[in-house]
């Protein structure tokens, strides 16, 4: 050869081993062979000369009709077997290129063909798995598929193994809102809770004053954390469920501050578990209010029911259901209904029936009652009105609130442009007219701003605003009977909702505008400050808010006003 | 156009094609070891389809094309480092075609090879005998003839160079 001497050694080597060259070797014999025909057409001679030779030499070689007849003969069976099988893989053969095989052997054999036939072309080569091995004939090992799945299933094990451990498959939780500085504690580094961020096993959130956030579950389980709360969920870590072992119930542990539980249906037997320094609770599915101080915790149950017991004595567990709330601190583990009202955000003027009255040496009757931030507040008896069991009667008569309750009021008002009217009336005559005023913060017939009276059966909402006709009447409900009835009626600008025992119901109004047209005014109760327009009746559970109540906390406050205050108080007629 | 299964004669085709399709195998570069379990597999699937052959193609290229296809799947199958490279190597090579193939055929070939054989001194045919009768690899060669691996691989080269041109020059002269 006058080729190269290395690529004549390559070809030597490879003659000798067939796998005795490295791949860089096999490069550039493959090199050589493309670009050298001649290359190519030398090692062939030389492999089917060192088969020839083998052949002439070799005598276990030489009689290979032989040996293939007693090959296929003993191995009849499973030969024929072997035959049906590859008879698929030679029937492509036949399917694909039914002229021939041209192997390209020889030249002549285009010149062999009939002419005007096309040339046949060479079979197509396809791998086929379940063809029987070419170079022993022997079926693949049978347990090959058996390996082949278990590997496969041994992979997708470890895949999802490793899938258990990702963020995505350990999520507990995500946060759904945040407002202000919220901090999520992981390893111990403080994130600034984002929305979307995944909480894991083990995280510690604390959020700061002045902010809030919001947790949602995959099960759409609701966590809102308050200001100034310090908790962990899942506080023992690493078993929370990933994609493979969806089987641990959700745990929060809270150290301090407040936070809203809206708990989702939990599975049978994997309640969700709450934790405090105090009580340990637990429930399948419930809405909570809980408040952990730095010596009490306090669980109020809004809906459903949930277990506690105290961590601290031997008190024993109890099922709180709705309305009811428990305090529990080291020396006691308390169950009462839930408070009313249930939120004093925004009271302006409150009085329950706990109140009580006084009366100084040389002054008339006093009602104690409560103003903003718990301030006291006195009504003043006039005309044929008393305090009875918590309830002011009237029967020709009136209370007032003092001149500063009143300035209050207005003052709170007009810079909310809001107001919660929420009261237990029971009327001693379904007839009587004036209209006679339950609640009203007027002067007169023609000064008010605010007044909630009863006209015959109808129970009527008088309120000034800034728009349209400015001086609003509106017509609220019937008055049914005259048993107790919880009335709650919230406006802020274009918005008027009346709530009659908790039950939000239609009202027909336009009423748009703010208080900004709001005068000093008187606030009375049972007639019109300058009288003539007395009312008959019982009023008690009044509290004027300078916000809008919610129609879930106008249910929560009959609720619990029911249960604190007494089973006729606020019940409906159809419950009655 | 194929016939009813059996009108070709399988043993006939075995008989007269089975040493250039052994000589074709080896010629994609396939190890000496596994040719004949390969031409075995191709004889295997041409016995089962023997009445699939066309009436215009000679039996010898249909038995080498399922040949090129069995060691083509062989080599890919191939569990060894260099399988590709393999592969590669054997396509180049069943696509190349040497004058040697052209101008043989199994008796004329194996007359040829005897012949030149027979002309090649004693030394040179003792070397053939240790590497195809007695299956020596060249390092044992070398042992045996006081040589190196290396000069044995390059005698070896050279004598088969040798016997090609004999033999072409053989073939050449009978056609």
């Amino acid at each position: 050869m006058n080729e190269p001497r290395s690529i004549e050694a390559l070809v030597v080597k490879f003659l000798e081993d067939r796998d005795g060259l490295s791949d860089d070797e096999f490069k550039q014999l493959l090199e050589a062979l493309r670009s050298r025909p001649k290359i190519a057409e030398e090692l062939k001679d030389h492999l089917m000369l060192e088969e020839q030779l083998a052949q002439h030499f070799t005598r276990h070689r030489q009689d290979f009709p032989a040996r293939f007849e007693h090959q296929r003969q003993t191995e009849g069976s499973h030969a024929a077997v072997q035959a049906n099988r590859k008879d698929e893989v030679v029937e492509t053969y036949a399917l694909s290129h039914p002229a021939t095989a041209d192997v390209g052997s020889n030249g002549s054999s285009a010149a062999r063909r009939s002419p005007g036939k096309a040339e046949p072309k060479p079979p197509t080569v396809r791998a086929d798995s379940e063809q029987a091995s070419p170079s022993t004939g022997e079926p693949r090992h049978p347990w090959r598929k058996f390996f082949a799945v278990m590997l496969f299933l041994l992979l997708l094990a470890g895949g999802l193994l490793r899938l258990e451990y990702t963020a995505a498959a350990r999520k507990i939780a995500e946060v759904s809102e945040t407002d202000g500085m919220a901090l999520i504690y992981r390893d111990g580094v403080g994130i600034v809770a984002d929305i979307g961020m995944p909480i894991l096993p083990g995280d510690e959130i604390r959020v700061q004053k002045d902010a809030h956030l919001t947790l949602m579950y995959r099960d759409q389980t609701q966590v809102r954390i308050r200001a100034g709360t310090t908790l962990v969920l899942q506080p023992a870590g690493g078993n929370w469920p990933g994609l493979l072992t969806a089987s641990t119930e959700k745990e929060i542990s809270i150290s301090q501050g407040n936070l809203e539980l809206d708990i989702a249906p939990q599975p049978a037997g994997r309640p969700m578990l709450l934790k405090t320094p105090q009580v340990k609770a637990q429930g399948l599915g419930a809405r909570l209010v809980v408040a952990v101080e730095e010596t009490q915790s306090r669980i109020e149950v809004l809906e459903g029911r949930f277990r506690v017991e105290s961590l601290r004595n031997q008190e024993p567990a109890v099922e709180l259901t709705a309305g009811q709330e428990v305090v529990a601190t080291d020396a006691e583990f308390r169950v009462s209904p839930g408070a009313w009202p249930s939120d004093p955000t925004g009271l302006v003027f409150l009085l329950t029936p706990s109140a009580t009255q006084s009366q100084p040496p040389n002054e008339g009757v006093r009602v104690h009652a409560e103003g903003i931030n718990h301030s006291s507040v006195i009504l003043r008896p006039r005309g044929n009105a008393s305090l009875e069991a918590g309830r002011l009667v009237f029967r020709g008569g009136a209370f007032l609130a003092e001149e500063q309750t009143a300035a209050a009021l207005l003052a709170a008002c007009r810079r909310s442009n809001a107001i919660s009217l929420e009261a237990t009336f029971q009327t001693s005559d379904l007839s009587q007219t004036g209209p006679a005023r339950w609640i009203t913060f007027s002067t007169g017939s023609e000064a008010w701003n605010v007044s909630l009276v009863q006209e015959g059966r109808d129970c009527i909402l008088r309120l000034l605003t800034d728009a349209g006709e400015k001086q609003h009447e509106v017509r609220l409900f019937e008055i049914p009977d005259r048993k107790p009835h919880q009335v709650v009626v919230t406006y802020s600008p274009g918005k008027l909702q009346c709530y009659f025992d908790g039950k939000p119901i239609p009202v027909e109004s336009q009423i748009r505008g703010r208080f900004a047209g709001w005068t000093p005014q008187q606030l009375v109760f049972g007639d019109e400050w300058n009288g003539g327009k007395e009312w008959t009746g019982e009023l008690t559970g009044i509290a004027i808010y300078d916000r809008v109540l919610s129609a879930e906390e106008v249910a929560r406050n009959v609720l619990h006003f029911r249960l604190r205050y007494g089973d006729e108080i606020g019940k409906t007629a159809e419950e009655d | 156009m194929t016939r009813p299964p059996g009108t070709r004669n399988f043993e006939q085709i075995l008989h007269q094609t089975e040493a250039q399709v052994r000589s074709y195998i080896a010629g994609m570069g396939i190890s000496p070891a596994d040719v004949d379990d390969l031409a075995e597999e191709a004889y295997l699937q041409l016995h089962c389809n023997i009445g699939k052959i066309p009436d215009d193609v000679p039996p010898e290229f249909w038995v080498k094309g399922i040949a090129k296809n069995v060691c083509l799947n062989h080599l890919r199958k191939l569990a060894r480092r260099g399988r590709l490279h393999r592969h590669a190597v054997a396509e180049i090579l069943s696509n190349t075609t040497t004058s040697l193939e052209r101008l043989s055929s199994k008796t004329a070939k194996g007359a040829a090879l005897a012949d030149c054989l027979s002309r090649l001194p004693k030394e040179r045919r003792d070397m053939l005998e240790f590497r195809y009768a007695q299956e020596l690899t060249s390092d044992a060669i070398a042992e045996r003839t006081r040589s190196t691996p290396e000069a044995v691989r390059i005698v070896l080269h050279r004598i088969r160079s040798a016997l090609k041109d004999c033999i072409t020059q053989k073939l050449a002269r009978q056609s």
